[in-house]
């Protein structure tokens, strides 16, 4: 048989790092409740599991490591050896380590710099010299294979027991069979009682075989490697037969040759490739990412073509409605929502990372931490999920290096000496919300906008409210620390966070306020895959506004658009003065309404500014399925991606803060926008 | 008729390298990711072989097989323990158990084979 073991690796990869976030999580728990002997286990199950799994994949440098965890764990969970907070930091290093080692086995990235010396730590806080290596045993099972030939006279006398332990003596007898010639066979019988006193759940036979075989005693003793202390097997040389007397070749080897290829041929055609047990109610099932975006694409095309049938019996009807179509297209829509739910992952394992990098640093900066964490069951798309990651644990170092104080400074201005910093999620309106707080000093905002006049970002003479001066820290080239340490400050600044964010088609504000503290807040979308899109015509074009950022639209009176000093256009909106981007212009289309009190504005906001463009007229509102753009064609400014409109049609949709960058600066630019 | 074999581990990648060997070799194959769950999944239905890992959440495999041995069902069925440790202290206690044998880990489809082959064709 020859099974490719690498089918097996992606699973393995995905159940490894699920085991170690377990680890790191109930090591993180440890660390406050040493006594829990269940975390304990929780943690020796993970390494456990990852050990068996890894050297059975041939993921050999991992399953060392484990190896020599799995004893120390051992021994720690037996009462052996105590938790100190020692122990727990060379164990979640240990975590570390073997992240390393996996993604190194699985990307081909280096192995971390560190493993022998966290090997060896272990090794030294379980009291033991060397390790062993595991695969020993697997290396044994194939050695001693290259005996002569011999000849055996094989005694064996199952217990009377023998059935009771799920053996069957005839398989062995038939296995010692395949191994040579079986040149003579008794029956034993001697054991058996008259008929009457028979039971029938007992074992009365014994078999003595004369076997010419080339396997050495060592194989012919593992056949038996099952039986109970009270079978007797007992294997002698025998004397090697004369030439003559093995004429007759056995059958059984042959026969059974044929028998197992005819069970491997009628099992291959049956049984599906890598298909999943049909038995068993289960609470997971792993699918490869691809071929669920796949469906789910194909369901978006499903959605465009239930509604391009609807359209064209619209039109062939007069405007009726009918009840079929409104109802298939009811559980089209219905199913599209399950698909995308398929993508949708809880925010925890990212919570996680915080909370052990909150841990790491409280250490390393002598800070004290309670780090709080709720709602990390929401779920965001997985996408989103994985790239939000970076970004949040960069806004978490910041909270702990740069805004909570050392506990001294902290009992100095009248404050508790633990420092309080809280993530939470929730969901609100159709966007997720993603929450760091802390109760740190807060912005230094007068060194902000120092340092923002000083780059020449603003003038020294703006008036800037303090929430202005917050938002300053996204401009690009700002770092807000007052010294660049180890933690934070390694180049990757707020401005960079805020691209990720707004990439993820969310957005990112700071609220601070000195002495009290930080709040950063992230909206994201539930799902990058679908959006609700406002449709707008320009002359014989259709463009598509995503309408999350669309805050009302409106036909302005003659006279009410001003030119300013600037030649910027702007518009009057109950008191607040938003410019005007006209689209036809940047996006270069003819035949446009260029009068906006004929057109219409409509106004969109991207988190802290607002600005209206100018569209020849609303066509209607629809879930857009984005396709996109950089992967069919290539990246173009302003533009999001295209979409399939309900007709058939190809529509642009509007990347709402990429406009920004292509109009020409509206007001306050400087300080509010990057 | 083909043999059935139950398969348990909590261990997805372990569970599907022995299905997916076992299917190859004519089995028919019942999963469970524990204990509990292979009582379960096995209710009703005739199984011949048994393979199970140890630890394990929720029902760990001593439990299962002092279970499944309690059954009239599985009487006489072969049962054999997942085991990475090759100490002879688990080998006793899953013979005391019931167990028939056992595997070591790590070990390759055909060892696996080899194994299953000595206790059901």
């Amino acid at each position: 048989m020859n099974i490719d073991m690498g089918q097996f690796l992606e699973s393995f990869f995905e159940e490894a790092s699920e085991h170690l976030e377990s680890m790191e999580a109930a090591l993180l728990q440890l660390e406050s409740t040493p006594d829990d002997g269940e975390l304990l286990n929780t943690i020796f199950r993970a390494a456990h599991s990852i050990k068996g799994a890894s050297s059975t994949f041939g993921v050999h440098a991992v399953g060392e490591f484990t190896h020599i965890l799995e004893s120390l764990l051992d021994r720690m969970r037996e009462g052996e050896l105590q938790v100190t907070a020692e122990s727990t930091e060379l164990l979640l290093k240990s975590v570390d380590v073997l992240e390393g080692l996996l993604s190194a086995a699985r990307d081909g990235t280096p192995e971390p710099e560190n493993v022998q010396e966290v090997a060896a730590s272990l090794q030294k806080l379980n009291g033991q010299e060397v390790s062993e290596q595991p695969g020993d045993a697997a290396a044994d099972a194939e050695s001693g294979q290259n005996a002569g030939a011999g000849c055996y006279e094989i005694e064996f006398k199952p217990s009377e027991n023998f059935f009771h332990f799920g053996l069957d003596p005839l398989l062995l007898v038939r296995e010692l069979a395949e191994q040579g010639t079986v040149l003579d066979l008794n029956v034993d019988t001697s054991a058996l009682p008259p008929l009457a006193q028979i039971e029938p759940e007992s074992s009365y036979l014994g078999w003595t075989l004369t076997l010419q075989t080339e396997s050495s005693v060592e194989d012919l003793q593992n056949v038996f490697m099952f039986v109970d202390d009270d079978t007797v097997v007992e294997i002698n040389a025998a004397e090697t037969p004369s030439e003559n007397e093995h004429e007759a070749e056995p059958e059984t080897p042959a026969s059974n040759e044929t028998d197992s290829q005819d069970q491997t041929q009628s099992s291959s055609a049956k049984a599906p490739k890598k298909a999943p047990a049909a038995a068993g109610h289960r609470e997971s099932v792993r699918v490869n990412g691809e071929r669920l975006d796949d469906m789910i694409n194909q369901i978006g095309e499903l959605v465009i073509g239930i509604s391009m049938v609807e359209q064209e019996w619209k039109s062939v009807h007069s405007g009726t409605e009918s009840a079929a179509i409104a109802q298939l297209s009811k559980i089209v829509r219905d199913l599209q929502e399950q698909s995308l739910s398929l993508r949708m992952v809880p925010v925890a394992a990212t919570f996680q990372k915080m909370a052990r990098i909150v841990r790491d640093l409280c250490g390393k900066l002598g800070k004290q931490i309670q780090f709080e964490v709720s709602g990390e069951e929401t779920e965001l798309d997985k996408t989103v999920v994985d790239q939000i990651g970076d970004p949040l644990i960069h806004m978490i170092r910041n909270s702990v290096d740069h805004g909570i104080e050392s506990p001294e400074d902290r009992v100095a201005a009248g404050k508790p000496a633990t420092g309080h910093v809280q993530v939470r999620a929730y969901h609100q309106g159709g966007n997720i919300y993603i929450e760091l707080k802390d109760d740190g000093k807060g912005m230094n905002l007068e060194a902000i906008r120092n340092k923002a006049v000083e780059r020449g970002i603003v003038h020294a003479d703006d008036k800037l409210t303090n929430q202005e001066i917050c938002d300053l820290v996204f401009h690009a080239g700002l770092s807000t620390a007052d010294k660049v340490t180890d933690v934070s400050g390694r180049g990757v600044g707020m401005d960079v966070v805020r691209r990720n964010i707004e990439d993820l088609k969310g957005s990112v504000t700071l609220v601070s306020e000195p002495g009290v503290g930080t709040t950063v807040t992230v909206r994201l979308p539930l799902t990058l895959a679908i959006l609700d899109g406002l449709i707008v015509r320009l002359g014989e074009e259709v463009y598509v506004v995503p309408l999350l950022s669309v805050v009302e639209s409106f036909r302005p009176r003659a006279g009410e658009v001003k030119r300013l000093a600037n030649n910027m256009e702007v518009v009057q909106v109950r008191g607040e003065v938003v410019p005007i981007m006209r689209l036809h212009r940047i996006l270069n289309i003819e035949n446009c309404e260029t009068d906006p009190s004929k057109g219409l504005l409509v106004i969109v906001e991207d988190h802290d500014s607002k600005f209206a463009l100018l569209v020849d007229d609303l066509i209607g509102q629809q879930q857009a399925v984005i396709k996109n753009l950089e992967s069919n064609f290539r990246k173009v400014a302003g533009i999001a991606g295209a979409t399939i409109l309900g007709d058939g049609r190809v529509a642009l949709i509007v990347d709402i803060v990429g406009l920004k960058h292509l109009e020409p600066a509206p007001p306050r630019e400087g300080i509010a926008v990057a | 008729m083909a043999n059935t074999a139950l398969v348990v581990d909590d261990s997805t990648s372990m569970r599907q390298m022995v299905s997916f060997t076992l299917k190859e070799s004519g089995f028919d194959v019942i999963e469970a990711g524990n204990g509990q769950e292979a009582l379960q999944n096995v209710a009703g239905k005739s199984v011949n072989v048994v393979v199970t890992d140890l630890n394990m959440p929720v029902m760990d495999g001593m439990t299962l097989i002092r279970e499944l041995r309690a059954k009239p069902d599985f009487k006489f069925t072969p049962i054999l323990m997942l085991t990475t440790e090759s100490q002879d202290t688990k080998k006793a206690e899953g013979r005391a158990a019931g167990a028939t044998g056992w595997i070591v880990k790590p070990f390759n489809p055909q060892q696996l084979i080899q194994v299953i082959n000595k206790v059901v064709r």
